[in-house]
């Protein structure tokens, strides 16, 4: 069609029009609709995420473990999907508080990064930039309370769904924050009740974390769940009181048993104790007999010695008197009897040579017969006299013997006396051990039944487990990135809307200018006969192009480009770095007919206007707005002042008022976005040279490895010897408490010498006066206080991680922009605290911090550092990615600032087209109608600028505001240099759009502008 | 020699393969002090001659002789600071600035000049002494054209370039605006053209230069020239 042509050869005739229509439009819808996205794709990225490695709806902790049972009844409830049990247990792994999990398969899945899942006890997963693959990680002995081993090989770097947020929370051990979160098998642990169990809820994966609907179906879990609650608590109870109670009666039964036993032995011993006694009496006699007998046998012997004695003597006297008949001595026998011998030889010789019978014979017979019986009664005699002889040698051995045998029985006597002392002895003894063992086995039996009874007296006494439930709001990550979201939703708010004004305007701007302009179009469309419709078509056409163009740019931009950008602020303190983008359908259409529908209406509306007039003053150019007098010229001396220029200057700016008040609309929302943009920057850069350069001025805190109570001169020659300059000796401690259900880190550092710590903190409270610490209080640092609800003079109170409660007085307000501190003195710490020690140095150092810091680890004094540089090179990470922002809302600004300042120049020049050319007429050169056109532009950029000035203030305010986190206090400033380069920035880009201008100007025809009609 | 001298003046203008001639070897002789009055229909290139003589335009060949000096060979400065100071135009449709009152509009010309007239004593000479505070659009035509020739008197002028000075007003307050003209040219020796297609105008000019077809068709010397009053359209 005809009139759509048209459409086209006016895009053509003003291409540049027609691209700040597009770019207005593009910048608008990409700035509103990317920074409205970011929150929630930002949700989104982290519900999928959730969703992927199905974070738990509930974790379920019980003071008493967990069982199947209860697992059971969990899985019973109408509104779970999956039910598991874990175990978890805290420790110290080379110095950093770390949680070890064992692995679930269903819920709180493990994202592994790099390496593999563990297959066996010995293999471990560790966060991701811990540890790496192929390290030991050796755990603290005390770990065996739950575990089976204590080494394990890393195999996998992970992250966790649970832990997205560089801060994990407090923990029970180590410093008293979570450092790091470890996975090992499950098989690994050794404990007898699963310590939490993991649940999800029905619905989980369809419902979008964070937003009502998820909400609504973790209440109705959360309802059954409480419901539940005090059932498996009772059952849990009775449980394990009967197995408490069992094992009471089992262990008195055991003891009974032992008992019974014990004094049976003890029985026995009594028994042979007895029986001892008893052979000892025996022993004695026994003892007694065989004395009496030997001394019996004794007397016996003696008497038989006496009476063979006196036999023997009665014999020798018989015998000596025999002898005594003979005449003779025993001596002389022998020889008498060879004698007698010899004569009775010599007889029977004689006797031979004599006849028998003969007398001489007979006489020599009888002789030598009476010699025979001579020789043989003294042969009898020494025959006797041998006896005798041999009975007393015979009695003399047979005393001898029995004195002997008497010896060897008394000896016998004595050892066996001997024997029996010794056993009367050791009786004595055992009796006494036995005495002993068996006070000792009373005692025992007595106090084992104390225990028993002390054990069933805590059984019975037993408190009931106690379920806690923890949903996903009580992690740390899950809450604070909802808080991260939402504070870019609050940015996205004012910056948009700010934003989108100044664009709708400009856009409303150029397309009423257009539509003037062409009203002589217009008359000659409708004089032709054009029907209204078709000619308001023809202009929406031209609209809807510009429009769509612009949007499909913008949307795109604001969709893919917006979020990425914004979200790199915050992907360093979360562990999620790619943020999922998405079209928001809805909103883009709302948006795309939002746009078309003002964009049509504006440019129908202009036409109306026009169509209400009659063709053919259409044709005539619209009457030129009637000149005023403006309320400055009634201020007399003030007019008078002004030069002729000036005041033309002044009569323009207020006879297009609506242009103005575009231009100043324009120009201030530009000028208050960069300054913004810089106000931002100023107010987070100078942060760390303010916290570091001029509050916090020590270089180190090194933590003593053990606690002194007071200075040690091996720690102070260590430090003469390594380029310390100061010294402070402090108790450092990390509290966790919870203010507004969030949980805040709070250092509390105790002096010893509260003199010199203005060589380490400046105190100063915020008038910028020295604060100094007394006896009787506390400095809080400011954002502290605030988030407590504090002030000077106060009392509140705070917990340590031992749940014991101290109540602190508030002695001043520090100026302070980076964490949380309380500093006190030593005397007032031991007040409120106790007596406690020392248990870290606060140091300033000469040179290189970490070389000084690396030989003071090495003398083995120290169990950690903390360098000031490593906390400011920290938050200077997180300060730094706020400069996206920054870049984002200058780079927007600027883009703007170009676009507003062009669009409104030429649509100043365009509406006075005739009126320039006039003055080209007139002879002005083109300096002086580009002058003549600038003046009111620079007057109206300046102004403009100052407005703007104070705007930016503003919105840096409110943006810092809603940017700072619980850690950070920002200064909410903006340097004299910032406000210079926002007036540089708007004041070189309108210099830049009027060196464009002056050329448009340049070329403006006399002639054909002063021609009358078109 | 004539104040202005134009010779084998030609003005072409190319639109894309089509050319026109506006003006062909047009010459004629202008002394000062004298009433000129270009006469020709709508198209015939009387404007062209007139933009060439004001500086707003340049010609395609040919020479132009204004008070000796060649305005032809001027460059684009040179040609503004000829409008400025010795050029005062008087248009159709007035062109005065509506934000600036009438005396305001004088000063804006007079402002610029070496030698301007005081704007209040000129605005008085166009008899607007009463209405020198008022806007344009409070002001009449005819009240807005004697503006428009009074700002262009206070830049004292060489040269008074009238373009259809009476086209958009009636007879009654054409006269008015004519006789200024006259009396003006004839009371301060200002060398006046006026250009319009109404050939009654002719009757009070000095010399009439009459254009058809971009062409001089004829040039008249009136002795004796009528006085604006003894007219009659």
């Amino acid at each position: 069609m005809l009139i759509f042509k048209n459409s086209f050869k006016k895009i053509l005739k003003s291409l540049g029009r027609f691209f700040s229509l597009i770019f207005i439009i593009a910048l608008g819808s990409a700035f509103f609709s990317g920074l409205r996205e970011t929150s929630s794709d930002m949700i989104k990225t982290m519900d999928h995420y959730y969703d992927e490695y199905h974070l738990m709806d509930f974790r379920v902790v019980s003071t008493m473990g967990l069982t199947d049972d209860d697992v059971a009844s969990l899985q019973g409830l109408a509104n779970v999907s999956v039910v598991e049990p874990a175990y978890s247990f805290e420790t110290v792994v080379d110095g950093y508080a770390t949680k070890v999990y064992s692995i679930t398969d269903e819920v709180n899945q493990v994202h592994l990064i790099e390496g593999r899942m563990p297959e066996n006890a010995n293999e471990i997963l560790v966060e991701v930039g811990t540890y790496s693959l192929g390290d030991t990680v050796t755990f603290e002995s005390d770990s065996l309370d739950y575990i089976s081993n204590q080494s394990f090989t890393v195999v996998g770097l992970i992250e966790s769904p649970m832990y997205i947020y560089n801060s994990k929370g407090i923990s029970t051990v180590g410093s008293g924050k979570l450092d790091t979160f470890m996975y090992i098998l499950k098989d690994n642990f050794t404990l007898e009740a699963y310590t939490e169990v993991y649940i999800l809820a029905k619905d989980n994966l369809t419902t979008t974390a964070y937003m009502d609907d998820y909400e609504n179906q973790v209440l109705l879990l959360n309802a059954e769940l409480q419901n539940l609650r005090p059932i498996r608590e009772t059952a849990r109870y009775e449980e394990l009181f009967e197995e408490a109670m069992n094992e009471v009666y089992k262990a008195q039964d055991e003891l009974n048993e032992e008992k019974s036993k014990g004094e049976k032995e003890f029985q026995d011993a009594w028994n042979e104790i007895l029986e001892n006694e008893k052979s000892i009496q025996n022993g004695w006699i026994e003892y007694n007999n065989g004395y009496a007998t030997l001394n019996e046998t004794k007397a016996n012997m003696e008497s038989t010695f006496a009476s063979t004695r006196s036999q023997l003597e009665a014999s020798e006297s018989a015998l000596s008197e025999s002898l005594q008949s003979f005449n003779l001595t025993y001596e002389e026998i022998p020889n008498a009897i060879a004698t007698a011998n010899t004569q009775i030889a010599s007889l029977r010789a004689m006797l031979e040579g004599l006849e028998e019978g003969s007398e001489e014979y007979l006489a020599l017979s009888k002789q030598i017969t009476a010699l025979q019986s001579y020789s043989e009664g003294l042969s009898k005699i020494l025959e006797a006299k041998q006896e005798i002889d041999n009975g007393y040698a015979s009695l003399n051995d047979g005393i001898a013997t029995w004195n002997q045998e008497y010896q060897s029985g008394l000896n016998s006597l004595r050892s066996s006396y001997q024997q029996l002392v010794d056993a009367e002895a050791q009786l004595e003894n055992g009796k006494k051990e036995y005495e002993a063992n068996y006070q000792t086995f009373t005692t025992e039996i007595n106090d084992a039944l104390k225990e028993i009874d002390d054990a069933r007296e805590e059984v019975l006494n037993m408190e009931k487990p106690v379920w806690y439930l923890f949903d996903r709001e009580d992690n740390s990550g899950y809450t604070t990135f909802y808080d991260t979201a939402t504070k870019v939703d609050a940015i996205a708010t004012v910056f948009p809307v700010f934003f989108i004004i100044v664009a709708l305007l400009m856009c409303l701007n150029t397309m009423t200018r257009m539509i003037e302009e062409e009203r002589s179009e217009i008359g000659l469309f409708t004089s032709l006969g054009y029907s209204k419709g078709k000619i308001v078509a023809s202009y929406i056409f031209y609209v809807l192009i510009a429009s769509t163009i612009g949007l499909l740019l913008g949307l795109s931009i604001g969709y893919f480009v917006v979020p990425i950008i914004i979200y790199q602020v915050y992907s360093a303190s979360f562990t999620i770095s790619n943020l999922i983008t998405v079209l928001n359908v809805p909103v883009s259409l709302i948006i795309i007919f939002v746009c078309y529908f003002i964009m049509s209406f504006v440019t129908y509306l202009t036409l109306y206007r026009d169509f209400k007039i009659m063709p053919a003053n259409l044709l005539r150019p619209e009457a030129p707005k009637m000149g005023k007098r403006v309320f400055l010229e009634k201020i007399g001396f003030l007019w008078k002042w002004l030069s002729f220029t000036w005041k033309v200057t002044v009569r323009n700016l207020f006879r297009y008022k609506k242009r103005i008040i575009m231009t100043l609309i324009g120009i201030t929302g530009c000028t208050a976005l960069l300054l913004t943009g810089f106000g931002i920057q100023d107010s987070i850069s100078s942060l760390m040279d303010k916290q570091f350069g001029s509050i916090q001025v020590y270089d180190a805190v090194v933590m003593l490895d053990e606690e002194l109570q007071e200075e040690s001169s091996e720690v102070n020659t260590l430090l003469a010897n390594n380029d310390i300059t100061e010294k402070g000796y402090i108790n450092m401690q990390n509290y966790t408490f919870e203010v507004n259900k969030k949980n805040l880190d709070i250092y509390v550092m105790a002096f010893e010498d509260a003199n010199n710590i203005e060589q380490f903190v400046h105190l100063k409270d915020l008038d910028g006066n020295p604060i100094s610490i007394t006896d009787n209080g506390v400095i809080l640092t400011q954002k502290t206080a605030e988030l407590l609800g504090v002030d000077v003079g106060d009392t509140f109170s705070i917990r340590n991680s031992e749940n014991s409660l101290f109540v602190l007085k508030v002695n001043g307000i520090t100026e302070n922009y980076v964490n949380h501190y309380i500093y006190m003195n030593m005397n007032y710490y031991n007040q409120i605290m106790g007596e406690t020690s020392y248990n870290a140095l606060i140091l300033n150092m000469d040179g290189e911090a970490e070389d000084v810091g690396n030989h003071l680890m090495e003398s083995g004094l120290f169990s950690g550092i903390q360098y000031s540089s490593d906390t400011m090179e920290m938050f200077e990470d997180v300060i730094n990615s706020l400069n996206n922002i920054v870049f984002l809302v200058i780079g927007f600004s600027t883009f703007l600032a170009i676009t507003v300042l062009y669009n409104l120049t030429t649509i100043n020049i365009s509406e006075r087209t005739r009126e320039i050319a006039t003055l080209k007429v007139l002879g002005f050169h083109d300096r002086e109608v580009s002058s003549y056109v600038y003046r009111e532009t620079m007057l109206l950029t300046i102004v403009g600028i100052l407005v703007g000035f104070g705007f930016g203030v503003l919105l840096n305010y409110f943006v810092m505001t809603v940017a700072e986190t619980d850690e950070i206090l920002f200064l909410k400033i903006v340097d004299p240099i910032s406000y210079l380069y926002a007036f540089l920035i708007m004041v070189i880009f309108t210099v830049i759009v009027q060196v464009v201008t002056h050329f448009i100007l340049k070329i403006i025809n006399m002639i054909d502008s002063l021609k009358s009609v078109e | 020699m004539a104040f202005i001298e134009v010779k084998k003046l030609s003005k072409v203008y190319k639109m894309g393969e089509v050319t026109i001639k506006a003006v062909e070897n047009i010459s004629f002789q202008i002394e000062e002090g004298e009433l000129v009055v270009v006469l020709g229909p709508s198209g015939a290139g009387k404007t062209t001659v007139l933009n060439i003589l004001g500086g707003m335009d340049t010609p395609t060949s040919g020479s132009v002789i204004v008070d000796g000096k060649n305005i032809a060979k001027f460059k684009k400065k040179e040609l503004t600071n000829y409008r400025r100071y010795d050029i005062g135009f008087v248009f159709q449709f007035y062109n005065l600035v509506g934000n600036l009152t009438a005396l305001e509009n004088v000063s804006l010309a007079s402002q610029i000049c070496k030698h301007p007239k005081d704007s209040m004593e000129v605005l008085r000479q166009v008899g607007l002494k009463d209405r020198s505070n008022h806007f344009p659009a409070q002001l009449s035509g005819g009240e807005q054209q004697r503006v428009s020739i009074a700002r262009a008197l206070a830049k004292n002028p060489k040269l008074l370039l009238c373009d259809e000075p009476t086209g958009a007003l009636d007879s009654k307050t054409g006269r008015m605006v004519l006789e200024l003209l006259q009396d003006t040219c004839h009371k301060e020796h200002m060398t006046t053209i006026i250009i319009t297609h109404n050939a009654v105008i002719s009757e009070i000019a000095d010399k009439v230069i009459k254009i058809k077809n971009g062409q001089v068709s004829d040039i008249i010397s009136q002795k004796n020239p009528k006085l604006v009053k003894d007219i009659d359209w």
